[in-house]
């Protein structure tokens, strides 16, 4: 681990010291706005020169004029702001910072022309009826964070880990299950090394949170809600490197970089990351929260008042190459690329505390090409196709050497007998995927006042599983699941785009099958009875759904949408994933009728000053609702997906942001999030009302919110430096473990309200090129838990290193 | 200037989120509950204790409204009921896999663990030899005991727990000689992995009397096999002079290996076994006459007429004096082979539903569901023969595992 570090220190020492030399021949700089957020799209020209540029999402541009002299005039301009000009002055580097134009202020039309995808897509979603926010990554890129971290902070969404680094996760948006997207593609698709909690926020550009109504070009079975990852992707040079270290042994590094040949337009990219951590943090019992770690002393169990997590490390590193070309007649963008990750992660737990293994680890190796094809006008004009496949293979190991369990102390507890000892485990699980997603969208005109859109998923999952100890001839059979989503979506415009309208129409199709060993042999394997035996399932089910947006003033509208959705259950959830879940073949896909509403105001004081309202309202209706339970299988606690028949939930949350100029920047949400069991009768004849009917399902958040602080001093030391601190605090109010209105108030164990403050000073020279930052994360030590006694860490300390070479 | 201002709000508002209280109101400690008697109560998501001083008032018991002990937080499955028992007020649950608890039911509606006692290996609890067991003493065995290959014997701990303490006296082992043969299914198969399941033990003076069954799989998954009633009698304590006993004509020994007893002592020291048939499952009495050691071969009350254990997969056998019993729902006279009251039919047709049943003073307490759902206790006076309606329980419970009684 030690020389690893080195190694990456290594790397981005020689990085610093390659990028202290200075390309003379352009000029380059940022385009932002008043509060230093970055201007996509602004123009910048010379004047009397037929050179011009536009800036990218980082809102950088780069120019490079025939002629410069001390009269040469640099003009930005872009839509909405007001514009600027400067004469060179013999610099180089040339920042512009935009005010913007109160009185230009109007719906971003954003034509199909000129404009990149990533542009198109913002503008998109700026206009749509989705509830959707969302969250610019390049903010934090500072942070030792990966996305869970981030994501966790927006309102409406729960994220609950059982510890430290890679630890395992169940993510919600307004009380459903979310599905997660990578630039497009289900995230399922990428194995166990690709995960929320162990992507850094340096590969990312920004995060898309889609609340209620799914948008179509999001292929796939979400209900109530999505994420969308957006990965860095420029059409320039571009390089961002960073590594942080920390407690428990914590290192993670992350590299982005890009190459387009201006010639030949071909274009090369990479991402890579790599994470380690021992998760030795020290967790304390809490009686008053029956919080009690214990071990065993002279066959009694006897308290103690602090353990540490021991056996619980974790490593994954993923490296991902494309390989394309740009800016083809026939291609707008055309990549191959393959991505390899690999993981390995001890499993200290299984659902509870119950039983700590010393020997039980989970380790996976991935492998993914992709092939990408996008592309404007295509065959027509005004049809705008993206077409993506990849078919990936994930050899996962999953064993257990361990003979005996562990107590708390870390000293394994031996059984009574020599012969009682655990069972040991090795089993492989050869999964393949195939993924093909195929979009098109067509815009009857250039205003894009009514766009087709259709959408078709498929996604096959294999999956073989070898036991390597046992049953020479049980193994390798095979369990299969392969979903199909197609949607038909209609987007349109009128009243001069102060109303949006988005009518969709979704097909699913869940097709499962698997085969189980029945045959029974004797002691000399002869077969006695019994047979391989197959059974399959297909669901399959229509959607429907309507998205609106009525913009009422320049700055400030309401959305609304309704839909019924079907989210269909994971490999894992229906086979087991060998090691913690149990598999739940009567599992049945999700069904849910989601309405939602929601009003936002933007306005501006003093053109220094910034507000942002955001208020939303959900009310669902789920049947067969999804939702984790825990079962005891030969002793062993297990999780394992079950259907609740009927939940009810509504909720509401608000976020208001403020920001003064590029100094200040405050956010603060709260959210309010009840699921209620709707399932009256427990007999089938509706004689008797269940005991939880139209009561809250306990063992679940319902009021959690979120203060962000930032406060910024630019030029510190040297021009074009920014010294950043920021302070955030996560607050979650305290819930009951079990249904709160049964059973006596005193004798109830809950997870206690929570507050935990994380702050982060960081120092940025040379225009973000170069960024160091230190971070104290759960600043007050306070007991943190997602899970019941699972504690999660308490104080630590990070720092970060980072190059971002434009 | 405009900066502190907001400065000054952001750390306002860090104040609002930081004097939020960490935990929700809990009720007056002083609001004290009953703690004379006790009903172990299941609903489809949590375990809970509902307690009353009289069984025959006519109250609601119900866990809703904050009333009762939610226990859900000591047990990793409901019907874990099964692996508990009450002992002189304690409750005594395995529920773990290793832990061993002393629980006590507090005044401010919490059930507190008092003591513990760690198993080096997987326990749960099995049956309680009451014969046996004295105030300090509780005399227990665990489940499943260990197959000794070479000896071709089940080697089962009755284990000698000090509750006072919650430490092992002693323990004593019983080695239940295993079949020397393969068992063949009716098509002349071998059973799969046939293992031996005691469902009962009894100490009458000097010897031990260990019920057992036997189990395996014929490729359909685990049944009971050898439709014949399986008694090891030895020394007690020696166990020592073990004899294997074998009778066909009433099944197996009736029960599994959870702790309700399906064995009884009467009046005259003559020993009972429920007995099973496979198919049809009906059920029969065998007996081992008082200073015998042999099953009573005149002796066979069969009782395939009658719906032994309906919605209850097995229930405890009552002692009701006079030399009568208690076999859910069905009263007994079991030396006469007479069954003399029916307490569905006393009840006007309710089913009962408890796996743990109370006598106290003579009388017998039980939870019975009628056809309209609603639950109540009965008590039946075996003198009268007759019911009387307690107290009701919410209709959305979904089992009774226990009525106790506390004090």
């Amino acid at each position: 681990m030690k020389s690893t570090s080195i190694f990456i220190l290594f790397i981005i020492l020689t990085v610093i010291a390659d990028a202290q030399t200075t390309d003379k021949r352009s000029i380059s700089g940022f385009v932002k706005d008043n509060f230093g957020k970055p201007i996509q799209g602004a123009t910048i020209t010379v004047q009397d020169q037929h050179i011009a540029t536009s800036s990218d999402v980082d809102g950088y541009y780069k120019l490079a004029p025939a002629d410069l002299s001390n009269q040469t005039i640099l003009h930005v301009t872009a839509v909405g702001y007001v514009a600027q000009q400067r004469t060179w002055n013999g610099k180089y580097i040339h920042d512009f910072q935009l005010k913007e134009d109160r009185n230009a202020i109007e719906e971003v039309t954003v034509s199909r022309f000129g404009k990149t995808d990533n542009e198109r897509k913002v503008a998109e979603i700026k206009r749509s009826g989705f509830n959707v926010s969302v969250i610019d990554m390049n903010v934090h890129a500072n942070q030792t964070a990966n996305i869970n971290q981030i994501l966790r902070t927006a309102p409406g969404v729960t994220f609950r880990e059982d510890g430290g680094l890679g630890s395992n996760f169940v993510f919600r948006i307004n009380g459903l299950d979310a599905k997660i997207y990578i630039d497009g593609v289900p995230m399922d698709n990428f194995g166990s090394s690709m995960s929320l909690n162990n992507i850094p926020v340096n590969l990312v550009d920004r995060i898309e949170i889609y609340k209620g109504v799914v948008p179509a070009f999001l292929g796939s079975d979400a209900l109530g809600g999505a994420v969308n990852i957006i990965t860095k992707q420029r059409s320039r040079h571009y390089l961002d490197l960073s590594y942080s270290h920390g407690s428990f042994n914590t290192h993670q590094a992350a590299l982005v970089g890009m190459y387009t040949n201006p010639k030949n337009k071909l274009s090369v990219r990479t991402n890579a990351f790599y994470n380690y951590s021992d998760n030795n943090y020290t967790m304390y019992s809490e009686p008053q929260y029956g919080v009690v770690y214990e071990k065993t002393v002279d066959n009694k169990f006897v308290p103690i008042d602090k353990v540490k997590r021991f056996r619980d490390r974790y490593y994954s590193a993923m490296g991902q190459i494309e390989v394309g070309l740009r800016d083809k007649s026939w291609a707008d963008q055309f990549f191959v690329g393959l991505t390899y990750a690999a993981n390995n992660k001890q499993n200290q737990l299984g659902a509870t505390i119950n039983a700590v293994n010393g020997g039980d680890w989970r380790a996976s190796q991935y492998v993914m090409p992709t092939i990408s094809y996008k592309k404007q006008d295509f065959l027509v004009n005004r049809l705008f196709a993206d077409i993506y496949a990849s078919s990936s293979y994930d050899v996962a190991t999953i064993r257990d050497t361990a003979l005996y369990n562990y107590d708390w102390s870390g000293t394994w507890v031996a059984g009574k007998n020599p012969s009682d000892v655990n069972p040991q485990q090795h089993e492989e699980q050869n999964t393949t995927n195939f993924l093909a997603r195929s979009n098109f969208n067509y815009d009857f005109d250039d205003e894009r006042n009514h766009s087709l859109n259709v959408n078709y998923n498929v996604n096959t999952n294999n999956r073989q599983t070898y036991d390597r100890i046992l049953d020479y001839n049980k193994s390798g059979l095979p369990s299969r699941m392969t979903r199909h989503i197609v949607g038909l979506s209609w987007q349109n415009q009128w009243f001069n785009k102060r109303l949006v309208n988005n009518l969709a129409i979704k097909y699913y199709g869940l097709d499962t099958y698997k085969e189980v060993d029945e045959r029974e042999f004797d002691a000399n394997h002869q077969l006695l009875n019994g047979s391989i035996v197959s059974y399959a399932k297909y669901f399959n089910y229509q959607g429907y759904s309507f998205a609106s947006r009525y913009r009422i003033f320049t700055d400030g509208g309401a959305k609304f949408s309704a839909e019924r959705a079907y989210n269909m259950p994971t490999m894992n959830a229906l086979y087991g994933d060998g090691q913690n879940q149990i598999a739940n073949w009567d599992l049945k896909p999700e069904r849910s009728d989601n309405l939602n509403a929601g009003f936002y105001y933007n306005t501006f004081l003093n053109d220094d000053h910034f507000i942002n309202l955001d208020i939303g309202g959900f009310y669902r209706l789920a049947k067969d609702y999804i939702n984790t339970r825990i079962v005891t299988v030969d002793g062993q606690s297990k999780f394992q997906a079950h259907n609740i028949p009927g939940v009810k939930l509504y909720g509401a949350e608000t976020e208001i942001r403020y920001g003064y100029k590029d100094v200040i920047t405050a956010t603060v949400n709260a959210s309010y999030d009840k699921a209620l069991d709707n399932n009256k009768y427990t007999d089938e004849t509706n004689q008797e009302v269940s005991l939880t009917y139209g009561y809250q399902i306990p063992n679940r958040p319902w009021i959690y919110g979120n203060l962000d602080i930032g406060v910024a001093q630019n030029d510190w030391f040297e021009e074009g430096s920014r010294t950043q601190l920021s302070w955030t605090t996560h607050y979650t109010h305290w819930y009951y473990l079990s249904d709160a209105h049964l059973g006596s108030l005193a004798s109830k164990n809950h997870i206690p309200s929570q507050n935990v403050h994380s702050i982060m000073l960081s120092y940025s020279w040379h225009r973000n090129k170069y960024n160091v930052s230190g971070e104290v994360r759960n600043l007050t030590n306070e007991r943190a838990y997602d899970n019941f006694r699972l504690q999660k860490p308490g104080r630590a300390f990070y720092v970060k290193l980072r190059v971002s070479l434009m | 200037m405009k900066r502190n201002r907001i400065l000054a709000y952001c750390a306002l508002a860090v104040t609002v989120l930081g004097s939020c209280k960490d935990s929700p109101n809990e009720p007056d400690p002083t609001d004290k509950i009953s703690t004379e008697y006790s009903l172990w109560v299941t609903s489809s998501t949590g375990s809970y204790i509902l307690t009353t001083d009289d069984l025959m008032k006519d109250t609601l018991l119900t866990p809703a409204g904050n009333k009762g002990i939610d226990i859900s937080g000591y047990l990793p499955a409901a019907y874990y009921g099964v692996y508990a028992y009450n002992y002189q007020g304690k409750f005594y649950v395995s529920n773990d896999g290793t832990r061993f608890s002393q629980l006590e039911i507090q005044e401010n509606a919490t059930m507190k663990e008092t003591n513990n006692y760690a198993f080096s290996s997987t326990f749960y609890l099995g049956k309680v030899l009451t014969e046996i067991s004295s105030k300090d003493e509780l005399v227990l065995t665990k489940t499943a005991g260990t197959y000794n290959e070479a000896k071709n014997v089940l080697e089962q701990p009755l284990y000698f727990m000090n509750v006072n303490d919650m430490t092992l006296n002693k323990t004593l082992n019983v080695d239940i000689p295993f079949l020397k043969y393969t068992p063949l299914t009716p098509d002349n198969k071998p059973y799969i992995a046939p293992y031996m399941v005691p469902t009962s033990f009894t100490v009458r003076g000097d010897k031990l009397f260990v019920g057992h069954k036997y189990r395996g799989s014929d490729g359909t998954g685990n049944k009971d096999i050898l439709d014949s009633t399986f008694v090891y009698v030895c020394d007690y304590p020696s166990m020592v002079n073990g004899k294997l006993l074998k009778d066909p004509r009433g099944g197996v020994v009736a029960g599994h290996w959870e702790v309700n007893n399906t064995t009884f002592l009467d009046d005259n020291d003559d020993l009972y076994f429920l007995t099973k048939k496979i198919a049809p499952a009906t059920y029969g009495l065998l007996r081992i006459k008082a200073g015998e050691t042999e099953i009573d071969k005149d002796y066979f009350f069969d009782l395939k007429d009658y719906n032994v254990f309906k919605n209850t997969s097995s229930s405890t056998i009552q002692k009701l004096g006079n030399g009568k019993a208690y076999i859910s729902p069905f009263v007994v006279d079991p030396a006469n082979k007479k069954v003399t009251a029916d307490l569905r039919i006393l009840t006007g047709g309710a089913e009962p539903k408890t796996t743990m049943n109370l006598m106290e003073n003579g009388k017998l307490y039980d939870v019975f569901k009628t056809d309209a759902s609603k639950w109540y206790v009965y008590e039946y006076d075996p003198t009268t023969n007759s019911v009387k309606r307690g107290a009701e329980i919410d209709g959305g419970i979904t089992h009774v595992y226990h009525v106790n009684k506390l004090k």
